[in-house]
């Protein structure tokens, strides 16, 4: 698989929230902003990519029989260390993404990546492909947190985490015109269905010859 | 399995867990005093004015605190603790900070966020209630402020809250008093003259007359806060006794028999501090007045005017 297909596959076809469907825990949960999508985000590539690394530089000296308690180990550190650090650089990131930072030890997609892909190859596809299925969430949640920002607040903005600079404040629909739910759990799910099924949409457009009996 | 891989696998977790906690220790001695100054960044100011003469603060995690009240626990370095602690207010969520010295004394109070009724519950956040408290030990009853009874209630079970924790804390025996509040003596407010309007143009209804020697006690029926404002249920009238000394014009005493006013607020003008003005007064005198109470204007010029219907019988 060239470097490119790997990573598109995780943006789009393989695309691990709308696609897979996995890690939705998070994705629903906070995104509520693109600011705490994006900050998620970076910390789900993060994590998901040095495990990915350091799991498969392991992959042929860990024990079979113990695999899985140690990609437990090895994710839940990596975690820690990334809630330690947003504590103490980007305190207001941190009390808005609450205690989806802890959960992203149990998120699937990292679980998921170490005992697919990163177990059986090597350092650097493993790191491409940590990225790419991070982009993944990312375009999965930012999508998501998009719309649902949008019709919420009628606006999108987005600040810097480290020094509160606010890169743009913008408001696109007059107050009067938006949509408290989607701030709402219940808008998480609309949007999300209505984004999974358009991906469905595009992934059968492709294929619609071969789908004849199906 | 055989016993060579079992040892195996044990080494392998031991040293890949080890490895784990290894380095989360040094993260965290980087990033361990960062998030204590971010913790208490916020408060510092607060925190400055409860223990002026500290400068190390360090938030206390990991409390036990059953009423929800406490918000977060500082540790003034060797000078006391301070409690952020929040309790729902009249209309809206008091917050307040509350700093104990290690010898159990409330050393500073400073409220927060307080939004309640102007004039009322916000008396919580000025000077004399602050007063009141600063000084008492953590075992010491709390005075609540009167006219705004359920936003002073309020902040005294925040506070107590926050001695409750310290008390357990330092394993200071509370023997309960605390807990018992001094009831709110009410405040008076303006002078009313006997020969006044408010006083003398409604009349009330005696229903019953009792004399004794000089002395004659009227039962008097006197339209309140329930039955002038309307709207309510039940409104009933309010009754008193009237006793007045029938060669003197004086008034010997004023008693409540029934009141029908709101519980909380009508049944204020049953105080000493209320009641007690009448006594002595003559009946007849232009200038004779007494106070009313404050924020209890309609139950009070209820039993003026059940007094003054007395006038000339």
């Amino acid at each position: 698989m060239s470097l490119f297909k790997n990573l598109s596959n995780g943006m789009i076809k393989e695309n691990p929230v709308f696609a897979l469907y996995l890690g939705l825990c998070s994705v629903l949960a906070v995104s509520n902003t693109i600011n705490n999508a994006l900050g998620m985000s970076v910390a789900v590539i993060i994590v998901l990519t040095v495990s990915n690394v350091i799991i498969a530089a392991m992959r042929k000296v860990i024990p079979y029989e113990i695999r899985i308690p140690v990609y437990i180990v090895v994710i839940a550190t990596l975690v820690k260390i990334v809630e330690m650090l947003m504590q103490a650089y980007t305190p207001e990131l941190f009390t808005a993404l609450g205690v989806f930072i802890p959960l992203i030890v149990v998120n699937c997609i990292i679980l998921g990546r170490a005992e697919a892909y990163a177990s059986k190859n090597t350092v650097g596809a493993s790191f491409i492909d940590g990225i790419g299925m991070g982009l993944g969430y990312t375009v999965g949640i930012f999508l998501l947190a998009a719309i649902r920002q949008l019709l919420a607040t009628g606006g999108l903005n987005l600040i810097n985490p480290f020094n509160q600079f606010v890169f743009f404040d913008i408001t696109i629909i007059p107050s009067e015109f938006t949509i408290p739910l989607f701030a709402q759990p219940a808008g998480a799910f609309i949007t999300f269905a209505v984004l999974a099924a358009l991906l469905e949409v595009y992934k059968q457009s492709g294929t619609k010859p071969a789908k004849k009996g199906a | 399995m055989n016993n060579k891989k079992i040892i195996h696998i044990t080494l392998f977790l031991a040293i890949i867990a080890s490895l784990s906690g290894g380095l989360l220790s040094f993260v965290n001695s980087l990033t361990a005093p960062i998030i204590n100054e971010n913790a208490i960044a916020a408060e510092k100011v607060t925190l400055k004015l409860l223990f002026p003469n500290t400068d190390e603060f360090a938030p206390v995690t990991g409390f036990e605190d059953e009423t929800g009240a406490i918000l977060s626990i500082f540790e003034a370095k060797g000078a006391g603790l301070a409690y952020k602690v929040s309790r729902m207010g009249y209309a809206n969520p008091i917050v307040m900070m509350v700093g104990i010295s290690n010898d159990g004394k409330i050393v500073g109070f400073e409220v927060l966020e307080l939004a309640d009724t102007p004039g009322y519950g916000m008396k919580v956040g000025e000077a004399p209630f602050k007063n009141s408290i600063i000084g008492k030990s953590t075992t010491d009853g709390l005075d609540l402020i009167s006219g705004s009874t359920i936003s002073s209630m309020a902040a005294i079970n925040a506070i107590n809250a926050a001695r409750a924790h310290f008390n357990n804390f330092k394993g200071i025996d509370d023997d309960g008093s605390g807990s018992v509040v001094t009831p709110p003596v009410p405040e008076l407010g303006r002078t009313i003259l006997f020969s006044s309007d408010e006083a003398t143009s409604v009349t009330t209804v005696v229903t019953n007359e009792v004399v004794n020697g000089d002395e004659k006690t009227f039962t008097v029926e006197s339209n309140g806060y329930s039955v002038l404002e309307g709207g309510y249920a039940d409104a009933k009238p309010n009754v008193f006794n009237v006793t007045i000394n029938t060669v003197t014009k004086v008034i010997v005493k004023v008693e409540v028999v029934e009141m029908n006013d709101t519980k909380g607020i009508g049944d204020k003008v049953e105080h000493e501090v209320f009641l007690s003005q009448f006594v002595g007064l003559e009946l007849e005198d232009e200038n004779s007045s007494v106070d009313i109470i404050s924020g209890v204007t309609r139950t009070s010029i209820s039993v003026i005017r059940a007094v003054m219907t007395t006038r000339g019988k």
